[in-house]
């Protein structure tokens, strides 16, 4: 695969996860939390990690962190380092599971990267906001985590059927 | 969904239970008086101890998107207003127990309820 091919396919990438980011900035939350949200910009993410792996996917979701910081106004501000945090845990669990416990389906990583998103998230807060009660969160936090991540999973479940299909989209010609 | 997505939802949901469990058990209990923190951008702006049948008072905190208000009433605070996109400070309402925690994410403000300079209702 050229290098071109390559970048044109990770821009894309990169394009729709911050588009689906962004779209959920606008929406109005389910839940009156902080950092609770649907986690749209998830299903590339997934999909990224099943059909390249763990090196792209990173690099789409940190992409994707960046760029809806920069359209929302929030570069470098406390929210953007939550969202940072989240990012790289949900990813590097996600890519674990995927690597290590073939026995969880598309749907099973979804949800503990929902939830380790989440968990990630209050992670970062607990060094950045100044609270000693930050983990009063904690529990609605994880309990969100599963149906949201749940959703996500199997909308990426439907993706990933039809982009498997597509030969075109394979980088890794090993 | 496989089996091993079903033992990791059950296994989550344990958890998350649990947590909840603790929480309710941690954050929930019966005061005299609530000693109020409000921080902005990471400093105290504002202490406050608040008794029961408190008249209803309204605070402006400069924030870093802007001004909020902050409302107390009796034992009882909340976020009134907030120039945030979000509005999940707001949204979230009435705190009234120690360790309970209001935060702005987007503006910088944390309100929270002291554990250690509240009065329980046992001991007070």
């Amino acid at each position: 695969m050229s290098k071109t091919r390559k970048l044109v396919y990770f821009s894309l990438f990169v394009t729709l996860a911050t588009a689906l980011g962004f779209l959920e900035t606008l929406l109005s939350n389910p839940l009156p939390l902080p950092g609770v949200k649907l986690g749209l910009a998830n299903i590339v993410t997934l999909l990224v990690l099943y059909l390249y792996g763990l090196k792209e996917g990173l690099v789409v979701s940190l992409f994707r962190v960046l760029f809806v910081s920069l359209l929302g106004g929030t570069f470098l501000a406390v929210g953007f380092w939550l969202s940072f945090s989240g990012a790289v845990l949900s990813t590097l669990v996600m890519a674990g599971l995927i690597k290590y416990v073939s026995a969880l389906s598309i749907i099973g990583v979804s949800m503990a990267g929902a939830v380790s998103h989440n968990v990630g998230q209050l992670l970062a807060a607990s060094f950045l906001i100044q609270t000693p009660y930050i983990f009063y969160y904690l529990p609605f936090l994880l309990l969100a985590g599963i149906p949201t991540g749940l959703v996500t999973g199997y909308l990426a479940r439907l993706l990933l059927r039809y982009f498997q299909g597509k030969d075109f989209l394979i980088i890794n010609e090993k | 969904m496989t089996k091993t997505d079903q033992k990791l939802l059950l296994g989550l949901l344990i958890i998350g239970l649990l947590a909840l469990a603790g929480h309710r058990f941690y954050f929930q209990s019966q005061t005299q008086s609530n000693q109020v923190i409000i921080k902005a951008k990471g400093e105290v702006v504002q202490t406050l101890t608040l008794r029961a049948g408190e008249p209803l008072q309204r605070l402006t905190i400069e924030g870093k998107k802007g001004q909020a208000i902050v409302e107390t009433k009796g034992l009882k605070v909340r976020m009134l207003e907030a120039p945030c996109p979000d509005q999940i400070c707001v949204q979230q309402g009435w705190i009234d127990s120690p360790r309970q925690t209001i935060i702005c994410v987007p503006n910088e403000i944390v309100i929270y309820i002291d554990a250690e300079a509240s009065l329980d209702g046992i001991t007070g």
